[in-house]
């Protein structure tokens, strides 16, 4: 076995190893589970930098182990796969760090921590994914392991909601089954291939692809919280703020949406799904998706509740971007991909860290907390920027490219569409900024717990900066190499037919 | 050559001077080294065929062993030594000198089951499986338990006794009991028609096809948990194996319309079991239907015919034996812990069982069917093989099974969770006990991945090309 | 390009913004006035010069300082450099209200980066990092007709946002290079030139304050705090005028129906703002008039440049000249003691809320009323009604008796009879039919 077919199986492996170790140890080895799980989060960076590295240089990376007759598991590096890679490892260290401040005192710790290593193992492995059944397989692993985080707390509130999200996600999993099975019967592999493999098939074929995509992408749409799907996204937020933060604002969520993009580049082949005609309904309904979910975050007071359809709504411009038929447009729906990753995931370590530290889970009682948690609001309104899209921040290059695509795809109604969206989001944020701010504070928080000198718990307090910080640099920056935008006009160099 | 023998005569005779766990054990280990001893045979040799006693057929005792055979042995081998280790932890002294002797007996009568080669001779070892089986059922004492023995009992013999009346058809029209010459001579006439009727049915009773499954939940339910295992996962298996045989071999009427019949009658088990499983407020009664549901699976492959489709139901007969022992085990050790098994007060046995919870999980998870799983990829195959071949209705049935199961099993785990509104005491569980659930759910995960082993194992002897080989 | 010119261009703008920190700025003493040392230094070095910076943005940023440039910056500083000295005066005893110089210092840095871009990206997000933080000035430390004014402010700002970015996007699709000299040409071959012209104008006119969207302006003028009053006219005003100078190609380009429509809108400010200050001014608000009638009159001679192109070249390079001058003219004035004393007569901010301020009020309430859950509560009734479903007792007992009559003996028997014939017929049919 050489490095290039061991490397990607390490990346899978080095958080599915102290995962597993850490469901064994005991509740008070603190020091020990601690360690673990830096140590596997450190690990795994670096070596998806060395992935980086490589296949920027031309390396191929791929390991296969054969299922069935016909049948491999594959994982395999490209820039797609690099992108959400990256994206999930960053973000997995910075979570897990959060985590741990957060979860200080709290029961069942290491059960947590071990379910959550599976959650990156299942996350990572998708994003590698090299055809439809490895993307299947780790795809219902990640259901499977976000489960317990839901129910977590153990009330009969998160059983609910975790029946809820199992109700959805279940569902939703066996439409894309359907949709696979269906798929291999027809065209005999499922190998994801650069402008898809399906469009060999004859036309008599056609009505039958029509509804397989209907079938997968609604398999799809479910994680992805597309319209109608999206109702276990708001029920889902009982889970702690971490959980919350990483799993259901960037992994289980991106992961349909990645998912979507690799169904629709390298299953159907962009060109070839436009010819089928099933790429307008799709924009389409990603914008009712977009529309729909800004308005409901207005009427929330719960402050995650309001990100969590903040989510809803903009993780459909990642299916809004790649559903439009332009390679400018593809870059934008990419981009946003990392970018809105970055930002919602700042968002929420803010909002848990305002729970944590004073008890405040409502917009209504955050009066004045700009003056008592001066550095978490400031990382909250860079986020919140950047969802509104304000330049320089990573929000705007992503909308950017996003409006480009559209008006070089003849799309015009697109721009309406972000036009609209950034009005809503403006106005369901800027209200948060202001009552943090220029409000006055109440006498007293309902639940102060006290840090000293300091706002709040530094490993509380970290995360959201480090991400703050990487949203205006990922803004800022953003034509440097080595950066999103380079790997997604990679990307949509390989997938449009020049 | 023959490495079967010690299989059958080292277990007869090792019944009478039962006192001890210990020769159960090794017994046990004794079978897997033979098992694998066979399969290597196999593999190198070919199919193998041996008369007892210097006999052959068409009237002495042939012994046939081909890659269907291996598998089911290498099923019984993996999952009775499973059992053996956990009933060593479960039974005290008293239960645990009637145990042993019934369970080894039940054991060589399935080996033998495997490896006959005539139909009386599948006879002769039903029977004696069916009465170990109802044996091992009223051991647990108790009025549940000996009405639900008594009630498996009758049906046992009411099957049985419709097996032989159509073994005794097909003798007078052809002189002979053997397999492979029946299946060069059999021509359609209508004690033919007839034998193969009454056949079909009694081996379905058997099987606990619906609607005839009503005898499985009380007798599966009411058992000791390791019984429960050995039933669900391997009793139940050998009629249809015997099915299946002579589905394939003696009467080869692929895509008829009795095909059809049975798959929807499988059809309606996977949603009848589901239904009612969902409904239920004991964990074994909810094991046990969801058997009734996983044993439809089965019958939906006489629907599609083809010869993937078999070797799908198999690998789906291996999953759900290790799965389904697992999972009863694990409600075994649930119960031992608690004293009950409601499932409302299931009070957090995530944090106090881990290990118990994650067994049932995992083998849940084959149950439902999703990957990464043996019954995953039994499922997808099925999927396929229905698709392909038009039929996707079954498809669709299948599919909604997945659902159902989906729902019952994480009815179990969310409570699992949570905390039950009255706590009470908790016993401890012998650590032997938690691990064979354990390790038997990890064995069906890892099944997911090396699906290939058991699919060339299948194979040796092409038992699925619908001729005899031999 | 220079290492030292390249250094003091990107310090114009990023000094001020470093000492936004409030941490940082704590190490230094008078740091307002240190953030203004680059910008006195650039206009004293009489070279024009640019940097391009390939990583930032969109791949084409760069900052020039060039004529135009040198006529904002030197009004700026002026202001800023008065303005500085304000709010050392009159708000140190806000020792720890550092929001103050906070939002000071954004504005700062975003107003000479926008005077210094030379594309239009860098352009609208200096632009925007100015407003915002001007925003902050304004709700912060006013008085209720302030914080009023910010809060249309900001919704105008937002709406402007959204409308330049749109031209941002026609700008861009047109051409590729996002400088403003290839804007100028290349801009009016895209078919869309029209819409691009309107969207800059009401894009322009809600961030600046153009009539008729001054609402705030005299909100504003009436009870802010008197630093903001010093920067009401550089900060909106000016900058909105210099963003339409960029962006728009005066001079090479003829749009005669836009152009009359400018000159009338110009010329209706102008009246609008002689007639409402002899009206009902109150003493603070004179100034806010002012404006608006300056701006009127320079929409007004756009107007004519548009129709007309020769006009803009003839008079145009006056136009930076007179903006200049009207700054440096205000803020004399306004740091006079007379106005000051003028200022006290208290202002009165209890007006009506007008009908663009309820109801989005009224909208959220609704809302909230109505619409908070809506679809899970259709699915709440739904499940509700299935659980009922489920759980109904007759479904219950026809479940069980079935089950039960499937485990009577007769039924049994019979059923397996049955099933024997039924085998048996099929084969038979099956071979003979």
């Amino acid at each position: 076995m050489n490095w290039n077919t061991a490397l990607p199986l390490l990346i899978v492996g080095s958080s599915l190893l102290p995962g597993l170790v850490i469901f064994f140890l005991a509740e008070k080895r603190v020091a020990v589970r601690i360690t673990l799980n830096l140590f596997g989060a450190v690990l795994k960076l670096v070596l998806v930098g060395v992935m980086l590295w490589g296949v920027f240089h031309g390396e191929h990376y791929e390991a296969r182990l054969p299922l069935l007759p016909g049948l491999d598991l594959v994982v395999r590096a490209g820039p797609l796969s690099m992108l959400f890679v990256t994206l999930s490892t960053g973000l997995w260290l910075v979570t897990t760090i959060y985590a741990i401040g957060y979860l200080e005192e709290s029961p069942h710790r290491s059960r947590f921590f071990g379910f959550f290593s599976l959650c990156v193992t299942a996350t990572v492995g998708l994003a590698l994914a090299g055809n439809l059944i490895t993307f299947i397989l780790f795809y219902e692993l990640l259901t499977l392991a976000t489960y317990p985080l839901v129910v977590h707390r153990g009330t009969e509130v998160a059983r609910l909601a975790g029946k809820n999200y199992l109700f959805y996600t279940v569902g939703g999993g066996a439409l894309l089954l359907i949709g696979t099975v269906w798929l291999y019967t027809l065209t005999g592999t499922l190998e994801f291939t650069s402008r898809g493999f399906v469009s060999g098939l004859e036309t008599s074929h056609q009505p039958a692809l029509v509804i397989i995509f209907v079938l997968i992408i609604a398999g799809l749409g479910v994680k992805a919280a597309l319209l109608p799907f999206h109702g276990w996204l708001p029920q889902a937020m009982v889970a702690p703020a971490p959980v919350s933060a990483l799993l259901h604002a960037v992994a289980v969520v991106k992961a349909g949406a990645f998912g979507i993009v690799r169904v629709l580049y390298d299953v159907y082949g962009i060109e070839f799904a436009a010819s089928l005609g099933v790429t307008l309904p799709l924009a389409v309904i990603a914008s009712a998706t977009i529309i729909y979910g800004s308005i409901r975050a207005l009427y929330q007071d719960n402050l995650k509740r309001r990100l969590a359809f903040s989510t809803v709504s903009q993780v459909s411009y990642i299916t809004l971007g790649v559903a439009i038929v332009g390679p400018i447009a593809t870059v934008g729906g990419l981009l946003h991909l990392v970018h809105q990753g970055v930002q919602k995931i700042t968002l929420f370590f803010c909002a848990g860290n305002l729970a944590e530290t004073l008890g405040i889970h409502k917009i209504s009682m955050m009066n004045g907390v700009g003056r008592r948690m001066p550095w978490t609001m400031t990382a909250f309104t860079i986020g919140a920027f950047g969802m509104i899209g304000v330049p320089p921040l990573a929000g705007f290059i992503s909308k950017w490219y996003l409006g480009l695509g559209a008006m070089q795809a003849d799309q015009d109604w697109v721009i309406l569409i972000l036009a609209g969206s950034s009005l809503l989001n403006a106005a369901y944020f800027l209200p948060i900024l202001h009552t943090a701010w220029f409000k006055a504070p109440p006498d007293s928080w309902l639940l102060e717990r006290d840090f000293g000198r300091r706002e709040t718990a530094w490993a509380l307090l970290i995360p959201p900066l480090v991400t703050a910080g990487l949203t205006v640099l990922l803004g800022l920056l953003a034509s440097a190499p080595f950066t999103p935008l380079e790997w997604a006009r990679f990307f949509a160099n390989q997938e449009y037919v020049q | 050559m023959i490495i079967l023998l010690p299989l059958i005569g080292a277990l007869a005779c090792f019944l009478w001077p039962r006192r001890t766990v210990s020769p159960g054990l090794i017994t046990s280990l004794g079978i897997v080294i033979c098992v694998v001893g066979l399969g290597w045979q196999l593999m190198h040799l070919g199919v193998q065929r041996h008369a007892v006693g210097g006999w052959g057929a068409p009237l002495g005792i042939d012994l046939y062993a081909d890659g269907l055979s291996l598998l089911m042995l290498i099923v019984t081998a993996l999952v009775g030594t499973a059992i053996s280790f956990y009933a060593s932890g479960y039974f005290d002294q008293a239960k645990a000198r009637h145990f042993w002797p019934l369970w080894l007996f039940l054991w060589a009568a399935l080996n033998a089951l495997f490896l006959s080669a005539d139909i009386f001779n599948l006879y002769v070892t039903l029977e004696l499986l069916g009465l170990a089986a109802v044996a091992l059922v009223a051991l647990a004492g108790g009025a549940d338990a000996l009405s639900g023995a008594m009630r498996y009992l009758l049906v046992s013999l009411l099957g049985s006794l419709a097996y032989l009346l159509g073994v005794a058809l097909l003798y007078h029209s052809f002189g002979t009991v053997d397999i492979a010459l029946l299946a060069q001579h059999v021509e359609s006439s209508p004690a033919v028609w007839s034998a193969a009727g009454l056949m079909t049915a009694g081996l379905l009773m058997k099987t606990a096809l619906f609607p005839l499954h009503f005898w499985l939940p009380p007798a599966h339910a009411s058992a000791p948990a390791p019984v429960s295992a050995a039933l669900s996962a391997l009793v139940v298996k050998g009629s249809f194996y015997i099915l299946l045989r002579l589905w394939l071999e003696v009467f080869p009427s692929t895509g008829s319309l009795v095909g059809e019949m049975l798959a929807g009658l499988g059809a309606a088990a996977v949603i009848w079991g589901g239904v009612q499983a969902l409904r239920q407020t004991r964990l074994k009664m909810l094991i046990a239907y969801s058997t009734v549901m996983q044993l439809g699976y089965l019958f939906l492959a006489f629907s599609i015919g083809s010869a993937i489709a078999w070797q799908a139901a198999l690998i789906l007969v291996l999953s759900h034996a290790l799965a389904k022992a697992a999972m009863f085990m694990a409600a075994g050790n649930i119960q031992h812990f608690g004293g009950h098994d409601r499932i409302a007060d299931l009070d957090r046995v995530a944090q106090r069982l881990p290990l118990t919870l994650t067994a049932f999980g995992l083998a849940g998870v084959s149950i439902m069917g999703l990957p990464p799983s043996g019954g995953f990829i039994a499922k997808w195959l099925l999927l396929e093989m229905s698709i392909r071949t038009g039929k996707w209705w079954w498809a669709g049935i299948m599919v909604l099974g997945g659902l159902l199961t989906a729902g019952y099993i994480f009815k179990v785990i969310g409570r699992a969770f949570t905390q039950a509104v009255v706590p009470h005491e908790a016993r401890s569980v012998p650590f032997r006990m938690e691990w064979t659930a354990l390790v038997l759910a990890a064995l069906v995960i890892l099944l997911g991945f090396f699906t290939t082993i058991p699919l060339t194992l299948m194979n040796i002897g092409a038992p699925f090309d619908g001729r005899p080989d031999g | 390009m220079n290492c030292e010119h390249a250094l003091l261009l990107l310090m114009v703008p990023g000094l001020p913004l470093l000492l936004a920190i409030p941490v940082l700025r704590r190490q230094f003493p008078w740091s307002i006035y240190i953030a203004l040392l680059p910008v006195v230094m650039l206009l004293i070095s009489q070279a024009n010069f640019e940097v391009e910076l390939p990583w930032m943005f969109l791949g084409n940023s760069s900052l020039a300082v060039n004529e135009l440039s040198r006529w904002w910056l030197a009004m700026s500083v002026v202001a800023w450099l008065v303005a500085a000295t304000a709010l050392y005066l009159f708000h140190d005893h806000d020792v720890d209200n550092s929001r103050l110089p906070t939002f000071f210092l954004l504005c700062l840095s975003g107003q000479l980066g926008a005077i210094l871009a030379n594309d239009i990206v860098s352009f609208f997000a200096f632009s925007s990092l100015m407003s915002y933080a001007f925003y902050g000035l304004m709700a912060d430390g006013g008085g209720a007709a302030a914080k009023r004014a910010g809060r249309v402010f900001l919704v105008m700002l937002v709406i402007a946002d959204i409308v330049l970015f749109e031209a941002l996007l026609i700008a861009a699709s047109a051409t590729h290079d996002l400088e403003f000299s290839s804007i100028a040409s290349g801009v009016e071959e895209s078919t869309s030139f029209n819409l691009y012209l309107s969207l800059v104008f009401v894009g322009f006119a809600l961030k600046a304050g153009f009539w008729p969207f001054h609402v705030w302006l005299p909100l504003a003028y009436a009870s802010a705090n008197r630093v903001t009053i010093l920067l009401l006219w550089i900060v909106p005003a000016a900058t909105g005028l210099l963003g339409i100078i960029r962006w728009i190609p005066f001079g090479d380009i003829v749009v005669p129906v836009l152009g009359i429509l400018l000159q009338g809108i110009g010329v209706g400010a102008m009246l609008f703002a002689l007639i409402f200050a002899l009206r009902q001014v109150q003493p603070g608000q004179i100034f806010a008039y002012a404006i608006i009638m300056v701006t009127g009159s320079i929409v007004a001679v756009m107007g004519i440049s548009l129709a007309d192109p020769v006009f803009w070249e003839q008079y145009g390079r006056w136009l930076p000249l007179g903006v200049t001058f009207i700054g440096w003219g205000l803020t004399a004035v306004i740091i006079s003691p007379v106005w000051m004393r003028w200022r006290h007569t208290p202002a009165d901010g209890n007006e009506e809320l007008q009908w663009y301020e309820r109801w989005p009020q009224a909208v959220l309430r609704q809302g909230g009323q109505a619409g908070y859950e809506t679809l899970p509560g259709l699915y709440a009734s739904w499940s509700g009604k299935w659980r009922n479903f489920r759980f109904n007792q007759v479904w219950q007992r026809v479940l069980d008796v079935v089950e039960r009559g499937l485990r009577l003996w007769t039924s049994a028997i019979v059923l397996f009879l049955l099933l024997a014939m039924l085998i048996t017929i099929i084969h038979f049919g099956f071979q003979y039919g």
